[in-house]
This record gives C-alpha cells, sequence and structure tokens, in this order.
C-alpha cells in the first residue's frame, strides 16, 4: 500500500493530478447542474409572468 | 431526415432530448473513468523510463484531447450558426466554450506538474505549451466577448467570427510536437502506424478518453438546455417544463 501512495517518489506529483482532474470534473458537472436549476427557476417565472399578462 | 434535422433544431423538443440523453451519457462516463483510473494506476505496469510518473498521462492525455476537441465542436457549431442562422447551433458552441476551457486549464496544469519531474520546470515556452496556452485565451476571449454583448443574436455572430479563426490554433496545438523539436515528447497512439505504447498501458488509457468523450456529453446536455432556457421567450412550453427534469 505504501510503495502504491509512494509511486516511486513520484507519488505528490501522480495523487496531485488525479485529485485535481477529480475535483475539476466535479465542479464541471455540479456547476452545469446549479445553472440548469436556476435557468429552470428564472423560465418558469418569466412564463408564469406572460401568461399572467396575457389574460 | 431533414424532418428530423428540424425536428431536433427546435427548442421545446432539443430540451427534451437533451434531458432524456444525459444520464446515458454520465453514468457510463462515470463508470469508464472510474475502471480507466484503476487501470492506470494500478493495472498499468510501470514505465521503464519514467517510473509510476507516466500515470499522469491518463488524466492529462484525454483532458488534452478534449481541449482540442471541444474547440473544433464549437468552431463547427458557431460556423453552422452562422451560415444556416440556426440559433440551436450557437447555443451548442456557447455551451462548449466553459467545458473546453475547463479541459484547457486541467491540460496545462496536469502538463506542468508532470513537467517539473520530468524536464526539471514546471513551464517551458515550448510550441506545445505556448500553443496550448492560447488555446486557453481563445477560449477566455470567446467567452469574454459574449458577456460582452446585451444581444444574444450579436454576441452569437460576433463570437462565431472568433471561434472559426481560432481553429487555425487546433492544427498548430496537434502538430506542434512534429513540426518543432519540442521538450513535449511526440504522439504515441495517434500514429497511422502501430501505437509505440504497450496493449496493456494503453487500454486504461482509451477507457479514460471514451468516459472524458461521454461526460462531456454530459455536461454539455446541461449546459445546451441553459443555453435554450436562456434564449426561449415563448412562455407556451416554459410553463410545462418540469423542474425535476
Amino acid at each position: 500500500m505504501q510503495d502504491f501512495l509512494y509511486m516511486s517518489g513520484y507519488g505528490p506529483y501522480v495523487w496531485s493530478c488525479f485529485l485535481l482532474t477529480f475535483a475539476v470534473l466535479i465542479y464541471n458537472a455540479w456547476q452545469a447542474r446549479m445553472t440548469l436549476g436556476e435557468e429552470i427557476v428564472k423560465a418558469q417565472r418569466r412564463a408564469r409572468t406572460q401568461t399572467g399578462s396575457d389574460t | 431526415m431533414w424532418l428530423w434535422f428540424h425536428k431536433l433544431s427546435s427548442p421545446p423538443h432539443a430540451f427534451r432530448t437533451a434531458g432524456r440523453l444525459r444520464p446515458w451519457f454520465f453514468w457510463p462516463a462515470v463508470l469508464l473513468i472510474a475502471i480507466g483510473t484503476f487501470g492506470g494506476l494500478v493495472l498499468a505496469p510501470e514505465d521503464y523510463q519514467q517510473k509510476d510518473a507516466f500515470r499522469i498521462l491518463y488524466v492529462h492525455v484525454p483532458s488534452a484531447s478534449l481541449s482540442l476537441m471541444v474547440y473544433v465542436a464549437m468552431a463547427v457549431g458557431a460556423a453552422i450558426g452562422l451560415i444556416w442562422r440556426m440559433k440551436l447551433a450557437h447555443a451548442f458552441a456557447a455551451a462548449c466554450a466553459p467545458i473546453g476551457a475547463w479541459f484547457t486549464v486541467l491540460t496545462l496544469a496536469t502538463g506542468s506538474i508532470y513537467g517539473k519531474p520530468m524536464w526539471g520546470t514546471w513551464w517551458e515556452w515550448d510550441p506545445r505549451l505556448t500553443s496550448e496556452l492560447i488555446l486557453l485565451f481563445l477560449y477566455l476571449g470567446y467567452m469574454a466577448l459574449r458577456a460582452s454583448f446585451d444581444d444574444t443574436q450579436r454576441a452569437d455572430r460576433a463570437s462565431a467570427i472568433l471561434a472559426i479563426v481560432g481553429v487555425v490554433n487546433v492544427p498548430i496545438v496537434k502538430y506542434s510536437v512534429v513540426w518543432w523539436n519540442s521538450l513535449h515528447q511526440g504522439p504515441s497512439i495517434s500514429k497511422l502506424s502501430a501505437p509505440s505504447i504497450h496493449g496493456s498501458m494503453l487500454w486504461p488509457l482509451l477507457v479514460m478518453m471514451l468516459g472524458f468523450v461521454l461526460y462531456f456529453a454530459a455536461v454539455m446536455c446541461d449546459r445546451i438546455r441553459s443555453e435554450i432556457l436562456r434564449r426561449e421567450r415563448n412562455a407556451s412550453w416554459l410553463s410545462e417544463i418540469d423542474a425535476e427534469t
């Protein structure tokens, strides 16, 4: 296990790259999801005001 | 064929289709990235020259490939939008930019971390590295240009031209290691002859690449839906959308 973490002396480089990649991938997917949620709320509010003004 | 194309380009239909497709891209992407990570970190043998440091390439290479692929996709979307005045194509291009920019950031960051033990430096003004940095500036420039217009149509047109002109940088990034005597290593898997990488090291890389492509498709589904909503002013179908979808 220690050998695996040590990565023949390159551990800090290898692990930081993988952690950074996963952090960015998770953040990117999460941010896209959050933005979509906000846009849906905005669109529904807009739709309600428009239908309200039509009637 | 044209009917299908026309149907897909209608905002409500595209919105629903992207929502339906997303889980089919997302979960296989998670699975493939997990398998690729396990294969790359545990199963692949150590490189005889680069030792375990070569494992960084399992995240660096897919990020780099995607940074270029996403740019080409963005430029194609922008060109279609510009030529055929198709709003959905502009929405696609606009949705590509932040995803591509993040892949470019990852490429530069992981490349830099790889460069320190391999080349003895975090950064070098080498053709491959410099052209990849220009790619990041193109993405950022594209997003900044879009943000500077209040009118979506003008933003679409102006940013599309930047995206199309910037595509000239893509072959420069791709072939920089062949054209110039670069510090960066040459291609290993995209050579027309047999790839100069052993199968036991190659398969996790290919799995990871496929995982990244599906991940891009999944995030794209969410981003293009946001873009469609931002542009859509017609209330009739907006009132029917479900917050859960």
